[in-house]
């Protein structure tokens, strides 16, 4: 039994980041560590290896067996104990090889590092039988990691960490950085290794879903404290914290769609007495409920709230016909990049107030589509037409200066990006922004508020910049932006990929509000079917730069007829399903 | 990829030939006027000048036979000592190269150990004197700190000689300690942040937080970090040769050492145009083999740059 | 031609010492930077009062010629000529600092203008440029300036500007990388499908952000312009003989070290100083010119 006791993070200065976290990983089990950016379950991670950035400092101690650790030990006590007892993999397989060294000497640094002499071809047979261990070739010891896949350079990573024979292996969003079929595969693999070799995994994930069937144990954290412990499987079918619950609900569904999805609020941290009557409860340690043995929640005020009206409503499946009023029709759109065919003859139609989503996997041509409409990407044949309700007449110099990229009008079609950190000018205000928007809509000025308060932003955020803004108020400000023109149609490129589920709920929410309100079409690409289902019409799917399958959302994600929409459905489904 | 370097490199070369050449032609001055000296000039004697160094011909008929000299080996005859400028070159060669290869070297041994082991304790003490040294070393004037060396290792405490290169290797070597010290400390000051920026670079990237976290000693750790941040380093130590060549001239000068660099110097100040010329375009031609060395020694250490230039 | 980018690249952080938002920037102690700033004041205080003092300064006396540092009323001695080698200091100032000054403030506009024409529109204009900035960059700055400035002479002036266009190479180099970088981002696309002109996404969206990286360069080349400015006028070049400046009398005071090493001294140590504060300074600053930092 691996236990942590009153593991707590601070800054230099003193702030507490993570707050007196207890938690235990039996034997050859697995615990999953839950939470949404800002929780701490990284920083967890990094405590419980010794690798905390500078500037922080852990407290609190982790025991295996007879062996106990201070975490503030310092670093010559912790060189001692990792690879051999714990062992921590990180999120991005692409950078966290050497670049420079063959796969091969990496997993062999480790099988070095624990000292056991061993002859070249002892050395070269042990690095064998370790990818062997995580299904890779042996040709994979020769090769640099820029040779290989994102999935495989993970396995090679894998291999590295078990090379030196943990007893806790750490395991950072291992999946994160890669496609819905690649992470399926690699979650299983990591679940063989753990119980072949009795190991105990530590699974950080942002993802409840992820750990369905993948976990024995389950800890959701919130701002660094913990709020729920207990099983995976009955926490998730049945949890008893508020946050937990809401952390679930605000997961979209690829099953149903809901007339609103529900929305976790943000969670007032109990402020100085406690409602609930439990004695010595206070916000640094809150009280524990002991739900049955292994099995707590921890005390907060939050009442939490019941669902809404809306957020329980499935929205009845409805055959959709295609549509007759088109607003956009991209005919045998070809594209390609250095010999790659991104496009390969892409026809898709939007009507004028629908919703159609592009989903499918990285290198799928789905986000080519989504640029090229708004013309940021040009075709190599095919074509790309709009019927707007106004269409330019004009063709003087005025009308021309109102022209978007590649002949675009601005005013038809306007896109919304992935990443809300990069998608705001951060040398500029948010309402001189907005302005100049405005100004290419020939609205004024003074619309400014308004268009703050229509994606549920503030008045008093027109003064600030980017950098002042939550990731979340970012991408509400980039739709305001968007909106600005009062396009007819909105492009939004994984507009929700970036964020938290809370605030992809929320954002989510918001566009199909706006689209209710302002009659605007969207054309939502995506990699996610569950987002598809939720906020889509009609879907296309699409795989190496073709449209394999289209039709209603609801009779695609229900009963597909290609192999490959199949594949991803089961993929997505598997950690709704999975019991 | 690399043809095309090649043919960059040769076009860039061509080009640079031409500008040189037109550049001298241009300059000021009667070229004749200076041939001859204070003599009293006839006609014919500037007719006879003229044609004895093609001076009649069109432009690009006096480019192209100056090219096709110096393809073959011939620079041409130095207007101020009447000798063809490839002898005086050779002739200067020596101690140019002995100097810069001294100072390279002292800057290499001394640098890069230091700029890295800076990196490993960023912010102690000697990370603190070795920032402030490099910022002293890049913002002293290569002359500067060669008259002030002069000053105190030569004149006030009589350690080294004042000038000249002496006779004999090690008598040589004793002569350009002062001078091979100058330019290293500019060169050492340049490495030194180059190779502690580039070793910082490596110590904060991910793979080195998983080499830690897998276990991997302290020696091996330090291992990986070199071998990446090498890329940078030595590629970059490549190009600060280039660096060399200005600071060259000046303290060859202020050391009055007979190298290719005051060679240069009088020659500008004389207005000696084919050894101006040639002297340029020699220093060019070095200046981009090494740069294609470089691309060269990239493609060897860095797999990432191989893996793209095969696929491509 | 990528392997050749990414070392320009390096060779230009190393030099700069900038990583992305300073993250490898030295810190230095406040101490350091608050000498360094009464150093530059002072030396902006020298070069105003350079033309009030530059005629007693040239003023000539072989009687008081190599008067050794310590002398009552030459507190720093007098060179060759009996020149006064403080008052010649801080009359010197000007054409050691006014120059440099202009190349870093001209080399910076240049290397803006260019450098985002370049990197904003790719194509034909990058192509033309980047040979063009490839071509300056092939020999050392020092060389062409000493054969440009020794084969044509021309003055001081001619000097200035034949550097501003040498030192822009590297300016260009370093807008256009990051031009480049910036315009690929999501909020300049939006921009562009908002349908904004080119000169105003260029203009009023990139160079807010690009323009602290372009300053801090400023800074650095300010450095390195007095470096080589003082280069060129310790070989003879750019000044004439016998004027007010802080490499010349470098190479005057070298043939008196053995009398009055103060005349060696004191312009040496001038250059170094300034030099060094005008780096440490920019290395301050860098952090603070970027607003708000990227994620």
């Amino acid at each position: 039994m691996i236990r942590v006791r009153d593991l707590s993070v601070h800054r230099s200065d003193g702030a507490e980041i993570v707050s007196a976290l207890s938690f235990e990983v039996p034997d050859a089990a697995s615990l999953a560590i839950i939470g949404e950016s800002g929780s701490g379950k990284s920083l967890t991670a990094k405590a419980i290896s010794g690798l905390l950035p500078e500037g922080l400092s852990a407290s609190g101690t982790i025991t295996f067996g007879d062996l106990t650790i201070d975490l503030a030990a310092p670093e010559a006590e912790w060189r001692g104990l990792r690879g051999g007892t714990v062992a921590l993999l990180l999120q991005d397989p692409f950078t966290s090889l050497s670049p420079v060294h063959r796969c091969g000497a990496q997993i062999a640094a480790s099988i070095r590092a624990r000292g056991t002499r061993l002859s070249r071809a002892e050395l070269r047979s042990a690095v064998e039988r370790s990818l062997a261990e995580v299904q890779l070739p042996a040709r994979v010891a020769r090769q640099y990691p820029v040779e290989l896949s994102g999935g495989m350079r993970q396995r090679v990573a894998i291999a590295a960490a078990l090379a030196a024979n943990p007893a806790l292996l750490i395991a950072d969003e291992p999946t994160t950085a890669l496609d819905a079929s690649t992470q399926a595969e690699l979650l299983e693999l990591l679940g063989t290794l753990q119980t072949e070799r009795a190991m105990s995994v530590l699974l950080i994930s942002h993802d409840l879903g992820l750990v369905r069937g993948r976990a024995d144990d389950v800890l959701v954290v919130y701002r660094g404290r913990a709020m729920e412990f207990g099983p995976a499987q009955r926490v998730l079918d049945n949890p008893a914290h508020p946050y937990t619950a809401g952390l679930r609900a605000s997961e979209p569904s690829a099953e149903v769609r809901l007339r609103r999805i529900p929305e976790l609020a943000a969670l007032p941290l109990r402020a100085d007495s406690c409602a609930s009557g439990h004695t010595d409860c206070t916000p640094e340690h809150p009280a524990v409920t002991t739900i049955e043995p292994g099995w707590w929640v921890s005390c907060t005020d939050f009442g939490g709230r019941g669902l809404t009206d809306a957020e329980t409503t499935v929205v009845e499946d409805v055959p959709v016909p295609e549509p007759r009023d088109v607003l956009l029709r991209v005919d045998a759109a070809c594209r390609s990049f250095a010999g790659k065919q991104a496009l390969d003859g892409v026809s898709v139609v939007v009507g004028r107030g629908e919703s159609v989503g592009v989903v499918g996997e990285s290198g799928s041509g789905k986000t080519t589509l989504a640029r090229a409409v708004v013309g940021l990407e040009r075709l190599d044949s095919g074509s790309i037409e709009f019927a707007p309700r106004t269409p330019a007449t004009s063709t003087g110099a005025r009308a021309r200066r109102a022209r978007g990229v590649r002949g675009r009008d601005p005013r038809t079609v306007q896109i919304v990006f992935q990443d809300p950190y990069s998608s705001l000018n951060p040398a500029m205000r948010v309402d001189t922004m907005l302005a100049e928007a405005l100004a290419v809509g020939k609205r004024p000025a003074s619309d400014v508020a308004e268009l703050l308060s229509a994606v549920g932003l503030p008045a008093e955020l027109a003064a600030a910049r980017p950098h002042q803004l939550s990731g979340g108020q970012r991408q509400r400000v980039a739709i305001a932006r968007a909106l600005a023109t009062d396009p007819e149609l909105l492009i939004c490129d994984e507009s929700v990929s970036a964020l938290d589920v809370s605030v992809q709920a929320q954002i989510l929410n918001l566009l199909a509000e706006l689209r209710e309100r302002f009659g605007v079409s969207i054309l939502f690409v995506s990699h996610d079917l569950a987002v598809i289902r939720q906020i889509t019409d009609r879907v296309y799917v699409m795989k190496d730069g073709r449209v394999i399958e289209s039709g209603a959302t609801s009779e695609i994600l229900t009963s597909p007829s290609h192999p490959y929409t199949r594949a991803l459905l089961r993929a997505s489904l598997h950690e709704e399903r999975t019991a | 990829m690399l043809a095309l370097r090649i043919l960059g490199t040769l076009a860039l070369l061509i080009v640079l030939s031409m500008l040189i050449f037109l550049l001298l032609y241009l300059a000021p001055g009667d070229l004749v006027k200076n041939l001859l000296g204070i003599r009293n000039t006839s006609p014919e004697m500037i007719a006879q000048v003229r044609a004895q160094y093609g001076l009649d011909l069109p432009l690009h008929e006096q480019y192209l036979a100056w090219l096709g000299g110096v393809v073959s080996g011939d620079f041409g005859t130095s207007i101020r000592n009447q000798t063809p400028v490839g002898a005086l070159l050779l002739d200067r060669l020596g101690v140019t190269l002995l100097l810069s290869g001294l100072a390279f070297a002292l800057a290499v041994v001394v640098a890069v150990p230091l700029g890295a082991a800076s990196a490993f304790r960023q912010g102690g003490a000697l990370d603190r004197g070795i920032s402030g040294f490099s910022i002293l070393g890049l913002s002293a004037p290569s002359f500067a700190v060669g008259l002030l060396l002069l000053y105190v290792f030569a004149v006030a405490l009589r350690w080294f000689p004042i000038y000249g290169v002496g006779d004999g290797l090690a008598d040589t070597l004793w002569h350009l300690m002062l001078p091979a010290a100058t330019i290293a400390i500019g060169l050492g000051a340049i490495l030194v942040k180059l190779t502690r920026t580039a070793t910082l670079r490596e110590l904060t990237s991910d793979y080195v937080t998983f080499a830690r976290a897998r276990g991997l000693t302290r020696a091996q750790v330090v291992r990986l970090v070199l071998r990446n941040a090498a890329i940078p380093v030595v590629t970059g130590a490549g190009l600060v040769l280039t660096f060399m060549v200005g600071s060259t001239v000046l303290v060859e000068t202020v050391f009055a050492l007979p190298g290719v660099g005051m060679l240069l110097q009088e020659s500008v100040l004389f207005k000696d145009v084919p050894v101006v010329q040639a002297l340029t375009l020699a220093i060019a031609a070095v200046i981009a083999v090494i740069a294609l060395a470089v691309d060269l020694l990239y493609l060897l250490l860095d797999p990432r740059v191989r893996h793209r230039e095969l696929a491509s | 031609m990528s392997a050749a980018l990414t070392r320009s690249g390096v060779v230009a952080g190393a030099l700069g010492g900038r990583g992305r938002a300073g993250r490898t920037a030295r810190r230095w102690p406040a101490a350091s930077v608050a000498v360094s700033l009464t150093l530059l004041a002072l030396a902006v205080l020298a070069v105003l009062l350079s033309p009030v003092v530059s005629e007693q300064a040239l003023a000539q006396d072989i009687m008081l010629a190599r008067l050794p540092i310590g002398t009552p009323e030459h507190l720093l001695g007098t060179d060759e000529l009996g020149r006064d080698v403080l008052l010649l200091s801080v009359a010197g100032s000007a054409s050691s600092l006014v120059g440099p000054f202009c190349i870093a403030l001209g080399s910076a506009v240049l290397g803006l203008l260019l450098g985002s024409l370049a990197g904003y529109h790719r194509g034909v204009t990058d192509a033309v440029i980047g040979r063009w900035s490839d071509l300056l960059l092939a020999l050392p700055v020092v060389l062409v300036a000493i054969v440009v400035a020794g084969v044509f002479g021309g003055g001081y002036w001619w000097t200035v500007a034949l550097l501003i266009v040498l030192f822009s190479a590297s300016d260009i180099r370093i807008v256009r990388a990051a031009v480049t970088e910036q315009a690929a981002l999501p909020y300049v696309e939006s921009a562009q499908v908002l349908g904004l002109s080119s000169r105003r996404i260029m203009f009023g969206h990139i160079l807010p952000n690009v323009l602290p990286l372009a300053v801090t360069n400023m800074l650095l080349n300010a450095a390195m312009a007095i470096v080589a400015l003082s280069s060129l006028s310790f070989l003879g070049l750019g000044v004439a003989a016998g004027s007010a400046d802080w490499g010349r009398q470098l190479a005057d005071g070298r043939a008196i070290m053995a009398d009055n090493p103060a005349a060696l001294f004191a312009p040496a140590l001038l250059i170094i100083a300034v030099a060094c504060a005008i780096n440490v300074v920019g290395d301050w600053l860098l952090p603070r010119l970027t607003i708000g930092g990227r994620r």
